[in-house]
């Protein structure tokens, strides 16, 4: 047994209380190692998620489903510096990241 | 971050927004979080360091609600468990971290062989985003050490 955060998916229910992503681009600031990320590319979300720490975002490749390759990008940087590809985002997600 | 990065940060991400776009903002609330064993609260961990960066970005938010550049939609809380194989594992991943565990409970936690858990609250705010006008300027005016480059997009 390994230590695991959030089994129960209280995160992610807690964003689809909130919103409906289907078809929504969403950028997240601080995925981490994508455990909501994946979520949302899952609900029909185009994703663009950065983090700054590059261990974790190698592994949120890695975990990352095959059928959501085209969906859903990931980036290595900080929130102050990163290139923004473009400005037509339809939601920003902090992830415990401002 | 620092309070200054964080008006910078979410004004920079603000301008990535369609119009009227949504920003999901998740962070840790009180009260501290807690370690259970068996369903029983073993002790609580002192979250005072994450709550003192988590204050900073409410403000930050609240502030751009003030001056009216986000509207406040609707909040969601709930508690988001991590589950430890045991205890001594919890005091390991623990110990490097921000927030501390109670030093009269370390060495019995570290006896503890079976799962435990840490509960924490969590709250979720959705906030959209209206039309810049005066306000930028009113916030601007209340942040003048914002980095302007966040504004060239």
């Amino acid at each position: 047994m390994t230590i695991v955060l959030d089994p129960e998916g209280a995160h992610l229910a807690a964003l689809r209380r909130l919103v409906d992503f289907e078809g929504m681009s969403v950028l997240e600031v601080g995925c981490g190692e994508g455990r909501l990320t994946t979520g949302l590319g899952e609900d029909g979300a185009t994703v663009w998620a950065f983090d700054p720490d590059a261990d974790r975002v190698a592994a949120a490749r890695a975990s990352l489903p095959d059928e959501l390759a085209e969906r859903v990008s990931f980036r290595v940087g900080s929130a102050r510096e990163i290139e923004i590809p473009r400005s037509d985002f339809d939601i920003v997600l902090f992830s415990w990241s401002l | 971050m620092a309070p200054e990065d964080v008006v910078h940060v979410l004004r920079r991400f603000r301008e990535a927004l369609v119009p009227e776009g949504l920003i999901l903002d998740l962070q840790v609330i009180r009260p501290d979080p807690v370690v259970e064993v068996d369903g029983t609260v073993f002790c609580e961990i002192d979250g005072s360091p994450l709550f003192a960066t988590a204050d900073s970005a409410v403000a930050a938010v609240d502030g751009m609600v003030t001056v009216g550049l986000l509207v406040e939609e609707a909040v969601d809380d709930h508690d988001v468990l991590k589950h430890y194989p045991s205890g001594a594992e919890l005091v390991t991943d623990m110990l490097p971290r921000p927030r501390k565990l109670p030093a009269d409970s370390i060495s019995v936690l570290e006896s503890v062989e079976q799962e435990c858990v840490v509960r924490e609250r969590c709250r979720l705010r959705r906030l959209r985003s209206a039309t810049a006008g005066p306000a930028e300027a009113q916030l601007e005016r209340a942040h003048p050490t914002v980095d302007r480059r966040s504004l060239a997009h």
